[in-house]
């Protein structure tokens, strides 16, 4: 790749004139607080571009849907901090009911612009382009005419057109400062229908109503769109994207309309947790967050419970609460602090400097997907501020949340399984202290296991020495590290470098550099004892030193081909020929997994007995040499199986790789083997190991923290580890796989577990601690993110499917969460009723039907197919009282 | 510095910078005019013009990240965002870029595209010398890797 090329690549990036100029303009007014009046607001401006800022900016969703032409105009200023309050005004649905057939009597004088028929199922397709146009006078008079002929004051509730219509056409105005899309719809149901909807500028809210008319309607108006005569070509393409996103844009901003419910709901029950004691938060400050770094804490109980009384008056103490909580979010400013609650939802506080507004947004989950917002003063915002007291600081400067907590589990993890009978950290600390200042004495020699960082020159794994001269100087900048602040087993980060040890008493040790690039932060790890599987200490070196380092290593004296002469430390010892290897039955403690599979297993007595005997009776030999099939062997990644064996006497490492190639990790060292019929051996080995961590993980697509979860498979089982996700070096497995995608995705089935009960051990990951329930096998097996858990006796304990309830409190939803049983389902359920209409059913019609022996999964024609003949239903509304369609499972 | 003058001396640097970011040409101009709001509203006094460019790309990069972070923001077609003159083998570094992890592409495009040196890129990330040093090393061979992987396999 050119060098040149890539300065150059983005030489013509450059802002068009015409956004210079209103990017000017919207300045000029912004900093003059002149009204929106003096924004440009020229004929040129096609009320649909209004519309459509509206709606891009109050949802902040979809943002390329709105093309660039949502930014031709000042608009979009309307909704920057300090402008909010240019442009007040709203409207309700009735107001809009109320107001809609003056609108059309006046529509004739309106600027009015429409895209005229198009159509977008089965009969054609989407052109690349749509061209609005304006109406002649007389077009808009019979226009007016036709829609004064609706009667407005009979809306269809809830009609959800979404994908089920064949034709339509638009129109946009503005009316009594409201923004009106008027879509005329020929449905695929056979009817007709207006769907009215309104923005107001300065909110961003709007509402929708849809009315049914008949056909001849939307011939009739139809028909005068497409009349050359009757419009003027405006010559404004919009391009597709925004096209085919139109629908989108409007159904999140009309469609969510539940959400203030939703959330209200959602902080009454956090409420509720925090009264049974269960609730942990975690925050991160935000505060100043150009320049100062992000810190994360939580708070002691009694702190956090009187902060929470603040939020809880400033929020759940309005007398309004659904009202005042939008779906917009316009205040521009920081996030101040970020509160996560334990279900990984959060709260943002924003405040705004230039109009002091500050404003709660609410999250229901990681990636933005739904939020919500409330604006409290800046009394309460002070007083929340105030009662932030920070308990407990770790990894100042560390973005990566997850990354933190997960590192944080493992470590515990680690710590249960290979720790315990490590010696006291100050001991370490002392021990360190002797060895690494008198490291002239020492002995010792480096690999590269990462070359891209630091080591231009040398090649990954590349083992080197330094003369004299330099171990010098390496001696002197390891004397000047504090030691004091050392710690017990560093399990995150890269590895950078290794330096094998042997001190001025020839102990031998070793100490990995490494670099975690998600918090730019270095760290050294000393493992006294020399083996690579045991405890380590580490500590966290600067960056300056960590390039220092870098540099007195950067001239290495002489170079080795990893292993005869470079087994500078008891050759003799390094090329022993195994077996036999000890008792791994004795074992203390005992971890296999597969590297790339989501799971840890831990054998029992009996097949550690068993995995003993099966590494005894193979035949070893010599390890492989450099410079023959060991360079083939992908030592360091690739699909593997990994177990860790940690005896009084020994500990060390066996990776098996599916290719063929066993790599023996002891004492610090490494060395490979090819012997596919064992690494078969061990493979079997897996299935029937006991205990199995299960961690999902789709980091890669939301950046979520991991879940992990315990399964205890005594009983019967059958684990079946899915080939497909062992695959990245397998040629057999074809094409590479990017299992951590194809898991977040849902596409993969990746293990079957079949017990009837499994113990899952869901980890709190702000608490930092497993709680403990069972799992229904079905349910795991189907989805384990969103089934229900149990106590031993089978009793449902409240977690897992949740379903919002409706004023009534009865449960409503689309029953299809895999592995939900019928008797879990909520009260009223989804279905999509004889003439396409959305709605819901009575769980109790379905129950006195004898019809709810299954659910509507994925495959509702099969569900519905399954069902008694003969059924009539009513498909209600979320109330379970309007009464929106029939459902019926007479069969011809 | 007026509107006027800030919208030219730094519009199209800016546009560059949150382009490159937002990868998407509607939320860049949001961007750069959100940007130079806060110039004209809450900017400290400069002590030079460089000082002054430099804390208009921190705040910009910074902003990009809220907006990466808060909002869904749709990349725009890779081919829609080429500017027109390129010849094709820029365009190809070009989408590689585009492709780079954002950590990683801010400091690529502040060295190589803006011409920052390292230590000034510091400045701007809010990290060490070392840590763009490593940033930039890293984002290099992953632009490597991808152009490679795209173009050349």
């Amino acid at each position: 790749m050119n060098e040149n090329n890539l300065k150059s690549c983005a030489n013509h990036v450059r802002l068009p004139q015409e956004s210079k100029e209103r990017i000017i303009r919207n300045l000029e007014v912004m900093t003059q607080n002149q009204d929106e009046t003096e924004i440009d607001n020229s004929p040129k401006r096609p009320i649909v571009r209004h519309i459509m800022t509206a709606v891009a900016a109050c949802m902040v969703i979809a943002v390329s849907a709105g093309g660039i032409y949502y930014h031709l105009h000042g608009g979009r200023s309307s909704f920057s901090p300090g402008l909010s309050a240019i442009v007040q005004s709203s409207v309700s649905i009735e107001d809009m009911q109320k107001t809609a057939p003056d609108m059309f009597a006046a529509l004739a004088d309106l600027q009015l612009y429409a895209i005229p028929a198009y159509d977008r199922g089965e009969t054609g397709i989407c052109p690349e382009t749509v061209s609005y146009i304006t109406l002649t006078k007389e077009n808009q008079e019979q226009l007016a005419e036709l829609y004064q002929t609706i009667d407005f004051e009979n809306p269809i509730k809830d009609y959800n057109f979404s994908s089920n219509w064949e034709d339509r056409f638009l129109l946009f105005f503005q009316y009594a400062d409201i923004y009106y899309n008027v879509q005329t719809t020929k449905a695929t149901d056979g009817n007709c229908y207006i769907q009215l909807m309104c923005v107001s500028p300065g909110e961003s809210r709007g509402y929708t109503r849809t009315y049914q008319t008949e056909a001849d309607f939307y011939d009739k108006t139809n028909a005068l769109l497409q009349n050359p005569a009757f419009g003027s070509d405006m010559n404004i393409e919009f391009d597709k994207i925004l096209y085919d996103n139109l629908d989108q844009v409007l159904e999140i901003l009309f469609g969510e309309q539940n959400l203030a419910t939703r959330f209200a709901t959602a902080i009454v029950e956090a409420d509720t947790k925090i009264g049974a004691d269960a609730m942990d938060v975690y925050f991160i400050s935000r505060e100043n967050q150009d320049s100062a770094p992000v810190q994360y804490f939580n708070m002691n109980r009694d702190d956090f419970l009187n902060f929470w009384r603040i939020l809880n008056q400033a929020v759940l103490g309005r007398p309004d609460l659904a009202s005042d909580l939008k779906t917009d979010f316009m205040t521009g400013g920081d996030v101040e602090f970020i509160m996560y609650l334990e279900d990984r939802s959060y709260i943002e506080f924003w405040h705004d400097a230039v109009s002091g507004q500050v404003d709660l947004l609410f999250h229901d989950m990681p990636g933005f997907q739904d939020m919500l917002c409330i604006q409290i003063s800046e009394e309460e915002y002070q007083n929340l501020k105030n009662a932030l007291v920070p308990e407990e600081y770790f990894n100042t400067e560390y973005e990566n949340m997850n990354t933190v907590l997960y590192g944080r589990i493992e470590m515990e993890l680690m710590n249960q399984m290979f720790g315990g009978n490590a010696p006291d950290v100050n001991e370490i600390i002392q021990k360190a202290e002797q060895t690494f200042t008198n490291l002239e004495e020492a002995e010792y020699y480096f690999c590269v296991q990462d070359s891209d960082y630091l080591f231009e020159n040398h090649h990954k794994g590349q083992y080197f020495s330094i003369p004299e001269e330099k171990q010098n100087q390496l001696a002197e900048l390891f004397k000047n590290l504090d030691y004091s602040d050392m710690k017990k087993n560093y399990t995150d980060g890269g590895n950078i470098i290794i330096m094998y040890l042997k001190d001025a008493n020839q102990q031998k040790s070793f100490v990995s550099i490494l670099f975690d690039e998600n918090s730019d932060r270095a760290y050294l790890t000393w493992h006294p004892d020399g083996k690579s599987v045991g405890d380590n200490y580490y500590l966290e070196l600067d960056l300056d030193t960590l390039n220092q380092i870098a540099e007195i290593l950067s001239e290495p004296e002489q170079l080795f081909n990893f292993s005869t002469e470079g087994r500078i430390f008891d050759v003799d010892d390094i090329f022993r020929e195994i077996p036999p290897f000890g008792d791994t039955s004795r074992a203390t403690e005992r971890l296999m997994f597969p590297a790339y599979a989501p799971y840890y297993l831990i054998p029992d007595a009996d097949q550690q007995a068993q995995l003993t005997e099966l590494l005894n009776s193979q035949h070893w030999g010599e390890p492989l040499r450099p410079g023959t099939d060991y360079s083939k062997s992908q030592t360091g990644d690739g699909e593997c199986f990994m177990m860790f064996f940690r005896m009084p006497d020994e500990a060390f490492e066996i990776r098996c790789q599916l290719s063929g190639y066993l790599i023996y990790i002891h004492d610090g060292s490494q060395d490979v083997y090819y012997n596919p019929e064992l690494v078969s051996a061990i493979q079997d080995m897996f299935i029937p190991a006991k205990t199995v961590y299960v961690i999902n993980n789709d980091d890669s697509f939301y950046n979520e923290p991991e879940e992990k979860i315990e399964i205890d498979t005594s009983g019967n089982y059958d684990l079946t580890v899915y080939e497909e996700i062992l695959n990245q070096f397998n040629q057999e497995h074809g094409t590479e796989y990017q299992f951590a995608s194809k898991e977040a995705a849902g596409s993969e089935e990746v293990y079957q577990i079949q017990v009837s009960w499994i113990l899952a051990m869901t980890e709190d990951e702000f608490r930092n601690h497993l709680e403990e329930a069972y799992q229904n096998d079905l349910e795991y097996r189907q989805n384990v993110y969103e089934v229900k858990l149990y106590d031993t006796e089978g009793n449902p304990t409240g977690a897992g499917a949740v379903f919002f309830r409706n004023s009534k409190g009865q449960s409503y939803g689309a029953a299809n969460t895999e592995g939900l049983r019928p008797e879990d389902a909520p009260d009223l359920i989804f279905v999509i009723g004889d003439h396409q209409q959305s709605g819901y059913l009575l769980k109790s019609d379905l129950e006195a039907n004898q019809a709810l022996q299954s659910l509507p999964g994925k495959e509702f024609a099969e569900w519905k197919a399954s069902l008694p003949e003969g059924l009539v239903l009513n498909v209600y509304d979320q109330e379970g009282e309007t009464i929106l369609d029939t459902f019926s499972t007479t069969r011809e | 510095m007026n509107a006027k003058d800030l919208v030219h001396t730094y519009g199209d640097m800016l546009y560059r910078i949150c382009l490159m970011s937002l990868r998407n040409h509607a939320d860049a101009e949001d961007a750069v005019q959100e940007v130079f709001l806060k110039y004209l509203t809450r900017a400290p006094d400069f002590d030079s013009p460089s000082h002054e460019k430099a804390w208009l790309i921190t705040v910009a990069l910074n902003h990009c990240r809220n907006m990466l972070r808060n909002q869904r923001i749709i990349p725009t077609d890779p081919e829609l965002l080429h500017p027109p003159e390129n010849p094709p083998e820029q365009n190809q570094i070009f989408d590689a870029l585009m492709q780079v992890p954002e950590p990683f592409r801010e400091v690529l495009i502040l060295h190589y595209i803006e011409g920052y040196p390292l230590k000034e890129i510091a400045g701007i990330i809010g990290k060490s010398t070392s840590a763009a040093k490593m940033r930039l090393s890293k984002g290099k061979r992953l632009l490597e890797e991808i152009y490679r992987k795209e173009y050349l396999s």
